[in-house]
């Protein structure tokens, strides 16, 4: 659930104040308009709709700007929802021919669950720019693909796996970047010692839950996990026993706060890392844009008051949790992807928006935002980072990027929500690690009929 | 009584009748505590009409609040009338079948309710979201407005008769007017319920101009951040209406509900 | 006369009739319709299962625990919540008290707050150094502190406070109604028979007011039941499933998870509790009227 993403990020700072006054008489205009018999030179309006629109919404999203410019004879119509609610309101609209024309959807159960209600985008993908390389040039297509049918385009790559920190204030308090477990316990001590939180982790969410379950797995066994969660490998092994008493012994050892139970990732956890009252926080590759002096300066004033913006935002992989732990693997794959409706009325048009965001100059307008455009020809434009220093987070990513150890989203939701339970329950001291195993070993038997 | 209480005794109970109220008022306090937060009081709260569409939403809430509350009303009082004062055959049946929508959690409601409107066309129109409102509200200001005009002697009902009134000028005459309590409290709560309602507009309404004030906050929260003290100040913007409608009928809404309830 | 009164009746509830009819009563009996079936794409056909889903349905753990839970929440909130809003009824019956429209006013606030400003008001004071803990610190009572929304021993309760602090004043509305309406002269020759404060509210308020007992009783259980928004705000139904009610759980299944035949079931099971306890609400109504 690479970022459950919220609204966009800046169209709080572009929005001027002229521009709303102006909206707030124009509109009720236009409703009035609108519901009268339009003109046949209008241009062709697609719905798109997301939870995750890259930048700006509305007229200030840059991707909307470029294709506007180049593509006068359409207009694209945008809906961006907080990510629950988007699944919601897109479950029933897809049924109706006034749905999206192009949405949103994510690598896992979504794609699945979405596959009926989308067309099959490959012979599109055939004649795009890319041709027949496409398969190869976008890094992980076939996660967003279902029963032979490529539901969506991937948009731009994220990975979870990395511990983000507050380099200045590790350096004001000469703390050591942790390496292993017990230079991850000997910072704490020093943060305690000056009343910083260290670590911040939201375990109300149960998706930063999988992902510190894998970064655990994966130092135990790598890539295992990977197979055991599909079936094609045992689950209630040593292994993922000794996974879930390690996660169980980061809520004893205080490494991870108290209260964190009851704590959203987003915003309450983020937000603390934010303000610079927490110097670390589990988080993945979809982060890169906050190290642009853009996002540094919208959240010194979106966090106004706090050291926001003002510290120099720096990753590095998850340390080892465990002994002899084997570190540095990211995994994951399309943060998401785009996919046509198949009731959609302006295919055409459609399919234009979904190149243009994937293949087309989209991908460049999405590395100047610091993320890694699914198109791994496309760089990563770090040209507006805080500090130099910061490039060493790209290089450091780039090989994990393209060699990834799983897809992260497990793709049975059934499953999902089993393993994310048990975690909770193991968290709160109510299930120990082996009934855990027991647990989620059955539920991927019942899902594959094991 | 009280004259006979001492003056100590007096202070006593005033002292503990504070300290009682002060935990159902904090949060309210902390509330508009945080909302002066960040970048200060004026800011946020300027931040909400500006940076939001607050007026547009908010008169879209209010439109969506208008006929569910008027719908609701003229339903409700109708047939509670009839209820109370007019004998017809299958009353208490009928009532009952009425009462039966308290059982019915919204949330239960919702797949069915998606396939009626994808039928009948009122997708994407506010009728989606005032319909389902109103009968959700009908069955429990039906049970308050029945039991309060079962209050309403009778003998005033068929004194209205003798003189020549039919049924409707009794109930536009005579029981409207001794309503006013009743009325209130089904007044203020539908338009607390429709004015806040957040989940049937976003499922039924796509088109984003026409989204309602509960989604106001979330122009506050971006990808990953979110700015605490303009949802707060956006929050108690949104609340103002319903309190001042209660402030203003605040005596006629005590009086009603507790005649409704208690009976 | 006795048919025209007939027709003008059904005249005058068919409005109602049909709002509530058409909305409510087919959504009951679609979701009755569901609750066979076996449905997990909106866009395909559902098959039927007979009655496969209620058998799953009496081996859900899941199921029991949401029972539990709505049990523990509607006995405790509505034992406190009477208790406290028949206390603030009686201490503000008399003129003792200085200002009490204001003290009124106050208690009464938080029903007119919208479920979302609870929420994310409550997330914040209930959070670790949220000011509940800051305060309990401050008055010497420091061991008192809790992780409030995270100790899934805790977090149950939690939600009861919050619902304590929403609907006190319903309570307290209710017993006022009702105190105003007792004779004022039994409890005078109470106090000049010589029993003293105590004796005359336990011994001869509180029996008196037999009939607000029960309605808030029933009231607060269905309300229990069919609590939704404060749970799903505030927790999401966790941690490790210790706030989950059977509503959150029909949302997880219905709307989060596309399991809308299972969800149908469960809530089935919940119209069948509620129906139980508004039977019991409309009985008793009917019998005080008689």
């Amino acid at each position: 659930m690479a970022g459950i993403i919220m609204n966009d990020q800046k169209r709080v700072a572009y929005r001027s104040r002229f521009k709303v006054l102006l909206t707030a008489i124009l509109l009720p205009l236009t409703l009035i308009v609108a519901t009268s018999p339009s003109a046949s030179a209008e241009p062709t309006v697609v719905n798109w709709w997301t939870w995750n629109a890259g930048a700006g919404v509305e007229r200030d999203n840059p991707f909307i700007k470029a294709f506007e410019e180049a593509n006068p004879d359409i207009k694209i119509e945008i809906r961006n929802l907080e990510y629950e609610q988007y699944k919601n309101a897109l479950r029933l609209a897809v049924t109706t021919g006034e749905g999206p024309d192009v949405f949103g959807i994510q690598v896992g159960p979504l794609t699945d669950q979405y596959a009926s209600s989308a067309e099959d985008l490959t012979s599109y993908m055939n004649k795009s720019a890319l041709g027949a390389t496409w398969k190869k040039k976008m890094v992980g297509a076939n996660q967003l693909a279902s029963g032979g049918k490529q539901v969506a385009a991937p948009w731009y790559i994220s990975a979870a796996g990395l511990l983000w920190y507050n380099k200045t204030l590790f350096k004001k308090n000469k703390v050591a970047v942790p390496t292993d477990l017990a230079s991850f316990n000997a910072a704490c001590a020093k943060f305690k010692a000056v009343k910083i939180n260290c670590f911040i982790h939201g375990a109300k969410d149960s998706w930063v839950n999988l992902d510190m379950f894998q970064a655990i797995s994966n130092q135990l066994a790598p890539g295992d996990f990977y197979e055991a969660i599909k079936g094609e490998k045992k689950f209630n092994t040593p292994t993922y026993r000794k996974a879930f008493s390690t996660w169980r012994s980061l809520f004893t050892t205080g490494l991870i706060q108290k209260g964190a139970l009851g704590t959203p990732q987003y915003m309450d956890a983020y937000d603390s890392y934010m303000k610079g009252e927490s110097a670390m926080i589990f988080l993945g590759s979809w982060q890169n844009p906050q190290m642009t002096k853009t996002a540094a300066a919208l959240n010194a004033k979106t966090y106004a008051g706090t050291k926001a913006g003002k510290f120099v935002h720096m990753a590095v992989p998850m340390p080892g949790l465990v002994a002899n732990a084997k570190t540095g693997a990211l995994y994951g794959g399309p943060d998401l992807g785009y996919a046509m409706s198949s009731s959609s009325k302006n295919k055409e048009a459609a399919w234009k928006w979904i190149e243009f965001l994937t293949i087309g100059d989209g991908q460049k307008i999405m590395g100047g935002l610091g993320n890694q455009p699914a198109n791994i020809d496309v760089p990563i434009d770090t040209s507006d980072f805080l500090s130099s220093s910061q490039k060493a987070v790209i290089k450091m990513q780039a090989k994990a990027l393209a060699t990834m150890i799983g897809q992260r989203e497990i793709p049975n939701a059934d499953v999902q929500k089993a393993l994310a339970d048990a975690l909770s329950a193991v968290a709160a001291g109510q299930q120990s690690a082996r009934a855990a195993a027991v647990a989620v070993q059955k539920a991927i038997n019942l899902a594959y009929g094991l | 009584m009280s004259t006979r209480i001492s003056k100590n005794k007096r202070i006593l109970q005033n002292v503990v009748m504070v300290a009682f109220v002060i935990p159902f008022v904090f949060p309210l306090i902390s509330v508009i505590a945080r909302s002066a937060q960040g970048e200060g009081f004026i800011v946020n709260y300027k931040a909400v009409f500006l940076r939001s569409p607050f007026f547009q939403f908010a008169a879209n809430s209010l439109y969506i609040a208008f006929f569910t509350v008027l719908i609701t009303f003229i339903t409700t009082m109708l047939s509670a009338y009839a209820f109370s004062k007019i004998n017809f055959r299958g009353r208490s049946t009928l009532f009952i079948l009425l009462l039966g929508g308290l059982v019915l959690p919204s949330i239960a409601l919702v797949v069915p309710l998606f396939i009626m409107v994808a039928k009948l066309g009122a997708f994407n129109t506010y009728w989606a979201v005032i319909i389902p409102l109103a009968a959700g509200a009908i069955p429990f200001n039906l049970l308050l407005a029945k039991n309060y005009m079962d209050s309403i002697q009778n003998e005033i009902v068929e004194a209205a008769e003798i003189d020549g009134c039919n049924k409707l000028q009794v109930f536009i005459r005579i029981i409207l007017p001794l309503s006013k309590p009743i009325s209130s409290v089904i007044v203020i709560l539908t338009f607390l319920a429709s004015w806040n309602e957040f989940f049937l507009p976003v499922l039924f309404i796509q088109d984003p101009t026409k989204q309602v004030v509960a989604q106001v906050p979330q122009y506050f929260s971006s990808i990953y951040t979110s700015d605490y003290p303009k949802i707060f100040a956006a929050l108690i913007l949104i609340s103002l209406p319903t309190l001042i409608l209660y402030l203003v009928f605040q005596k006629n809404f005590e009086r009603g509900l507790s005649a409704g309830a208690v009976k | 006369m006795k048919r025209n009164q007939n027709g003008i009746g059904l005249i005058f509830i068919s409005p109602s009739l049909i709002l509530v009819g058409v909305v409510v009563y087919f959504g009951i009996a679609y979701t009755f319709w569901g609750s066979t079936r076996e449905w997990s794409d909106i866009r395909s056909p559902s098959t039927s299962i007979g009655f496969a889903n209620f058998e799953k349905m009496a081996q859900d753990p899941t199921v029991y625990m949401a029972l539990k839970h709505i049990l523990i929440f509607g006995f405790l909130t509505v034992l406190i919540q009477m208790s406290l809003g028949f206390f603030a009824a009686v201490m503000l019956s008399g003129d003792t008290i200085i200002a009490r429209n204001i003290h009124k006013t106050f208690i009464f606030l938080p029903v007119i707050i919208s479920p979302a400003v609870t929420a994310i008001s409550f997330r914040q004071l209930m959070s670790p150094d949220g000011e509940i803990n800051s305060f309990l610190r401050f008055i010497g009572l420091g061991f008192l502190q809790q992780e409030w929304l995270a100790d899934t021993r805790v977090t149950l309760f939690s939600l009861v406070i919050i619902n304590i602090w929403q609907w006190t004043s319903f309570s307290f509305i209710l017993y006022q109604a009702a105190l105003s309406q007792l004779d004022q002269e039994i409890l005078e020759a109470a106090e000049i028979d010589g029993a003293n404060y105590r004796q005359v509210i336990t011994r001869i308020i509180a029996p008196q007011l037999k009939g607000t007992h029960l309605t808030l009783i029933i009231m607060g259980f269905i309300g229990s039941m069919k609590t939704f928004e404060l749970p799903f705000l505030v927790t999401g139904g966790g941690p490790a499933g210790s706030t989950e009610f059977l509503t959150t759980y029909i949302f997880d299944q219905t709307v989060s998870r596309f399991k809308f035949g299972y969800g149908s079931t469960l809530s089935v099971l919940l119209c069948i509790l509620s129906i139980t306890f508004t039977v019991v609400l409309l009985r008793n109504s009917r019998q005080r009227n008689m």
